[in-house]
């Protein structure tokens, strides 16, 4: 025998997980930004490629490759210049807030910040660096921008007093699954100093936490000022411990001779 | 006398076409000539203005540290010592003030520029950092830490603006090399050459943790006095300065014409280790500028002799014409019982008068126009570098007039003494015959 099911409340039933959906308050700006964060963040140590294409307005072409080494529990990293020629040996090493560059063809160790360029790019150390915008940055909600029927959130950041970050300001596009499409960098004085385009991503998974990391895989970077064009690859991506001994300078030196 | 200066002017007002041109051509160039030197006294002006704002008071006590023979620092590492010996020594109306100099390199994304640094005491010098001209936000601001202000022309080059982030890149007193980010709070105007050479200003502080110096250490002690003519015995007060600092127990290095940052590589090969202290004047601190204060002298000189020539050529020509042409004038005078001598005082007070009268007028004409066009004039950014100003430097002077006026009357009185020979050679005889 079939019962019928009253027209009224099959509507409700039909209504009731959209308007569940609808009630439910959405994250703040901070919390989004935190969730960036967590989504990015890795507790094993990180070792990776990466690879850069800079395209100058006059069409000059140049590759970068670099190896890039984090241990995040520590706030340490090492990247070092495996090409050009010219410059492999270099490399750039920061433990805890200390930065240094070294130019391998000198022998000389010079201290840096995060808001310098490295290897005469328009790329800084924080985009190799762990996702800390929570930790350096207040959000403010700029609501959502549909693009060929997606919905983008818009969060506009501002770095926190003391804190060093390579971008006075950033304005964030999130898609819908939390992930960071576009992101613009202003100095303080509001010009356009970087527009990135983050082309794909990759998903690892952490050895320590056993949970799934994002990691970017592709990103476009654009400065607004003279043109210059950097595609970034993030590649041979491993989670996996590292040598207690590699986050010294005499490691980098030591990697020449 | 009289009667001769009557015949004199009747003669020039008789050839009034000629006298004209003449008149107008050296009336021209007694005016160029006080052009000129009203711009090189302009300049001169502005050098030592810019000079002693930026990177001299009008007497200096710095110093030179190495640690080890192969670093050097431009620094005093104790500097309320040297206070107190050249303190009792500074003249009435002057104050010292504590500056801290260097050399740094500025970056801001991909672009870097290498400038001089120059550290003030914001709070210290008070209504004196006035005197450097800011274009945007106020020098007040450096007393925040990690601040900085640029010159118009670095800024440019580094692409910043007022509130951006810029990175200071130097080398530490120890030799190692340090970083500091700072915010811009100011951008000062172009101040010609010193704009790019030594365009970065930040606080005494700010350079002592960027350069790794000690507190208490500076870079220099300046004597500043009031106005850019203090009439200030430099060189006397800076061998006082020296005496006493070597009856105090400092190494004192000896005198030299150049500025700080041009001791520094000849020191660094030197094999000593230590404290030496260097007592300059501004003009020590400027020499590497001298270039351009010998070259405007340079012009002035061949404007100079140019005006004598037009001068001396013109009234030779001219005299020389009229000679000939008043052949039985100067007869008839001879007849008449007129000496050789007074026919030579005659043509000779003719020539003086006319550069008298014109270079007067055309030097007082050129000293009322450049008043009027002083800082009226843009100039392009370029030569404004050479010449410390946006605008044309001129300074005209009484004595630059008297000077033009002297230099045009006895050209064109030395200019008349042949052709006044000449005519004055002439026997009533032969002057009568043309009749």
């Amino acid at each position: 025998m079939r019962t019928r099911i009253p027209m009224p409340s099959a509507l409700l039933a039909l209504l009731l997980p959209v308007l569940a959906v609808a009630a439910e308050p959405k994250p703040s700006a901070d919390e989004l930004v935190r969730q960036v964060d967590k989504r990015m963040s890795m507790q094993s140590d990180y070792r990776g490629v990466v690879r850069i294409r800079e395209t100058r307005k006059d069409g000059i072409e140049r590759l970068i490759e670099m190896q890039v080494y984090r241990r995040d529990s520590s706030q340490n990293f090492l990247m070092v210049i495996t090409q050009p020629r010219n410059m492999a040996g270099g490399g750039y090493l920061r433990i805890g807030k200390n930065l240094w560059e070294y130019n391998a063809a000198l022998g000389h160790w010079e201290r840096t910040t995060r808001r310098a360029n490295i290897v005469g790019t328009i790329a800084c150390e924080g985009d190799f660096d762990r996702s800390r915008l929570a930790e350096d940055y207040t959000a403010v909600d700029e609501g959502e921008e549909v693009i060929q029927g997606t919905r983008y959130r818009k969060v506009y950041l501002s770095a926190k007093p003391d804190t060093e970050v390579s971008f006075a300001h950033l304005r964030l596009w999130l898609d819908p699954d939390l992930n960071i499409v576009k992101r613009i960098g202003y100095a303080p004085s509001g010009r356009v100093l970087r527009t990135d385009l983050v082309r794909s991503y990759q998903k690892l998974k952490d050895p320590m936490t056993q949970q799934p990391v994002i990691h970017y895989r592709e990103v476009f970077e654009q400065e607004e000022e003279e043109g210059t064009q950097l595609v970034v690859r993030y590649e041979d991506v491993q989670l996996a411990p590292l040598s207690p001994n590699l986050f010294t300078k005499s490691w980098l030196e030591g990697r020449l001779r | 006398m009289r009667g001769l200066l009557g015949i004199a002017l009747r003669n020039l007002f008789l050839r009034h076409e000629q006298g004209l041109l003449l008149f107008a051509v050296i009336a021209a160039a007694s005016g160029v000539l006080v052009g000129v030197m009203s711009l090189s006294a302009g300049v001169a002006a502005t050098q030592k203005d810019v000079v002693t704002t930026f990177l001299s008071g009008e007497l200096n006590v710095g110093g030179f540290f190495k640690v080890h023979p192969d670093s050097i620092s431009p620094v005093v590492g104790d500097a309320a010592k040297v206070r107190a010996v050249v303190e009792p020594l500074v003249p009435e109306g002057c104050l010292l003030r504590e500056r801290g100099r260097g050399q740094a390199t500025a970056g801001a994304g991909r672009h870097r520029v290498r400038s001089y640094v120059v550290a003030v005491d914001v709070e210290g010098e008070g209504a004196a950092l006035r005197r450097f001209k800011v274009k945007d936000g106020a020098l007040e601001a450096l007393s925040r830490p990690h601040t900085v202000a640029l010159s118009t022309q670095l800024a440019g080059r580094l692409h910043v603006r007022l509130g951006d982030m810029a990175t200071l890149f130097t080398q530490t007193v120890g030799g190692q090399r340090n970083a500091l980010d700072v915010e811009v709070v100011a951008i000062t105007e172009r101040a010609g050459l010193l704009g790019e050479s030594a365009g970065i200003l930040v606080s005494n502080a700010t350079l002592r943790e960027l350069d790794g110096y000690r507190p208490g250490s500076a870079g220099v002690l300046q004597v500043a006095c009031a106005g850019p003519d203090s009439g200030l015995d430099v060189d006397g007060l800076a061998g006082q300065f020296r005496d006493s600092l070597r009856q105090a127990g400092f190494d004192v290095l000896p005198p030299a014409r150049e500025a700080y940052g041009d001791k520094l590589s000849p020191l660094l090969r030197e094999g000593w280790a230590g404290q030496r202290v260097d007592v300059t004047t501004w003009e020590d601190e400027s020499a590497f500028l001298g270039f351009i204060s010998a070259g405007l002298a340079a012009l002035t000189v061949l404007v100079g002799a140019i005006t004598l020539a037009v001068v001396m050529m013109g009234l030779f020509v001219s005299l020389s014409v009229a000679v000939r042409e008043r052949t039985r004038e100067v007869g008839t005078l001879r007849a008449v019982g007129m000496q050789r001598r007074t026919v030579v005082g005659m043509f000779m007070l003719e020539g003086m008068l006319l550069g008298a009268v014109s270079s007067g007028l055309g030097a007082g004409v050129a000293a009322g126009v450049c008043i009027l066009l002083r800082d009226a004039i843009s100039l392009p950014e370029a030569l404004s570098g050479f010449l410390f100003s946006d605008t044309l430097p001129l300074a005209p002077g009484p004595g630059h007039v008297v000077a033009a006026v002297i230099l045009a009357t006895v050209g064109a009185t030395l200019a008349s003494i042949i052709p006044a020979a000449r005519a004055s050679s002439l026997s009533p005889r032969s002057a009568m015959e043309s009749l």
